[in-house]
């Protein structure tokens, strides 16, 4: 039989992930804090090690809760900034949809950008920027759970990330 | 930049013709919820649409997560293949109406670890018109309308939305209510007015309201024979922690059976007084929860701390309109709970039940 396909249609890739320039990492650095539990400690390590290796700036913006995305005004302020973003971290379901599409966001504005999100939200995450038309925004993954980890922990995490992290925004070639 | 080759997609594939052969092929396609569903045949599509009157290439709006492009012929495929009859064509629609309302809160919904899923009843001509069930077992098996309705609205919220367990459906355990979970109010059976005469609609109207409920949560109130001893069952319940309520700003949804409504009601509660009472005793104590929680709190129930200043306890709702009360359910001494989530407040929607198409939100 002739049946209807019910799934409809993924819409098609429609932007380049934003170019990763030289200098980039110099520049000051944006970080989101979905204020999971631990994500302050995790951006807290990032920072330091953005100050040591790069000698760069950050600045953070906390979200009023997870599941909500950024405002029109910390998108604005992250823009102006001019350094690579990252939303830190997505380790639930909400968490993680919105770091996914608040890095969309902000791709999609020219900036650099990356989700910090724990394992079982990668999968996930990857088709959820495919359906926002950065199919190739980078994800970061790290182990969960991070939320009863001790902050020596969600240090060591976070600064275990770090080599990842550099290494997604210091190609200077990515594009679709 | 580069663009995607623009190539017209097929929007229909072959399926075996037998049809144990047919539904196999459609679980390889990752078609089904799990159980078994009716090839979307496309003349039997057709004939699901024309009954309602409906045009097929309408476009539809993008569901979340995953926004696809849609047509009105594909949402009946998924009315199709949950083993709906084509009369409850405008039910779904009405209620994917709901569902799509920014204030329903559905991204959310659909990608959170929490078992959070649209919870779905209906009020007015429609609950006789379609034999739907808002009495014993009618957030259970048995009834063709309630079941159906509820799951081919899943259907559409996982096929076109796209919200896959192991893929953008995280939730950590699910619940059963994310196959259906759609029924009826038990009005005949009601002390109080409907629902949706209670929100200033017409008994006369047919309505859908939607929230986004959690598994629900039997209040099993043994021996309660007044009013004050049926209080102290709900309110423990409400005071819990735990639940969804504590964090999450919507009100919870009470499902009364009509016997624990008639004894409320005896003792001279109405809906609203039963709201105000329930928001007044209804008490989290902050301090007993763990710091993160207590600091979260502060930004998801912001507007409790607007409304009621430095409490040391949170409410189950931030006003006492926010705790929606509906009656339910056969005979026996059970109500139930369920909290919510992500939603702003319970969208309710008219529908014709001749089947124009729902205006819906793009």
């Amino acid at each position: 039989v002739e049946a209807v396909i019910p799934t409809g249609l993924s819409n098609p890739p429609e932007s380049a992930v934003a170019i990763r320039e030289d200098g980039l990492l110099e520049r000051s650095w944006g970080f989101i804090d979905t204020t999971k539990a631990n994500a302050h400690i995790f951006i807290e390590e990032l920072t330091k090690l953005v100050a040591e290796r790069f000698g760069s700036p950050s600045t953070v913006v906390e979200k009023m809760r997870p599941g909500v995305g950024i405002s029109d005004g910390e998108e604005e302020l992250l823009f102006k900034n001019g350094g690579p973003v990252l939303a830190v971290f997505g380790d639930c379901g909400t968490s993680a949809s919105f770091s996914v599409r608040d890095a969309a966001r902000m791709e999609r504005r020219g900036i650099p950008s990356a989700a910090v999100l724990s394992s079982p939200f990668v999968a996930g995450g990857h088709e959820l920027a495919m359906s926002l038309g950065v199919p190739e925004l980078p994800i970061i993954e790290i182990p969960h759970p991070l939320a009863a980890l001790s902050i020596d922990d969600v240090r060591s995490r976070a600064a275990h990330a770090m080599d990842v992290i550099e290494s997604v925004f210091a190609r200077a070639d990515v594009t679709v | 930049m580069v663009q995607a080759p623009m190539v017209e997609p097929s929007t229909s594939l072959t399926l075996s013709d037998t049809v144990t052969e047919a539904i196999e092929e459609m679980y390889q396609l990752g078609w089904t919820d799990g159980l078994p569903v009716v090839p979307p045949e496309k003349g039997l599509v057709g004939r699901f649409l024309e009954a309602a009157g409906l045009d097929g290439s309408h476009q539809m709006p993008p569901v979340p997560p995953l926004m696809r492009s849609t047509t009105l012929e594909q949402w009946a495929a998924n009315i199709v293949m949950a083993g709906a009859l084509p009369a409850y064509v405008p039910a779904v629609l009405a209620a994917m109406t709901a569902v799509l309302e920014p204030d329903a809160g559905l991204f959310s919904s659909q990608t959170a670890t929490n078992p959070s899923t649209p919870v779905l009843f209906y009020n007015g001509p429609v609950i006789n018109a379609l034999d739907m069930n808002g009495g014993g077992n009618c957030m259970g098996p048995d009834n063709r309308a309630n079941l159906t309705i509820g799951r081919a609205v899943r259907l559409i919220l996982r096929n076109i939305g796209g919200e896959k367990p192991g893929l953008n459906d995280p939730s950590t355990h699910g619940q059963a209510g994310k196959i259906s979970f759609c029924f009826a109010e038990n009005e005949d059976e009601s002390p109080w007015e409907p629902w949706h005469v209670a929100q200033g609609l017409q008994a006369t109207d047919s309505t859908v309201t939607a929230l986004m409920g959690n598994a629900p949560q039997s209040i099993f109130a043994y021996g309660c024979t007044n009013a004050e001893e049926l209080l102290g069952y709900l309110l423990a319940n409400f005071s819990a922690r735990g639940h969804m309520n504590v964090l999450f700003d919507p009100g919870p949804l009470l499902v009364l059976s009509p016997e624990h409504a008639h004894i409320l009601a005896r003792e001279g509660y109405s809906r609203s007084s039963l709201q105000q009472t329930l928001f007044d005793r209804s008490r989290i104590e902050i301090a007993a929860l763990p710091e993160p929680a207590i600091k979260a709190l502060r930004t998801r129930r912001v507007r409790w701390f607007e409304l009621h200043g430095d409490t040391p306890y949170v409410g189950i709702a931030d006003r006492p309109e926010d705790i929606y009360v509906i009656v339910a359910g056969g005979a026996g001494i059970h109500s139930v709970f369920v909290s919510t989530s992500f939603c702003h407040r319970p969208v309710t929607k008219t529908f014709d039940l001749a089947g124009a198409v729902p205006k819906l939100p793009i």
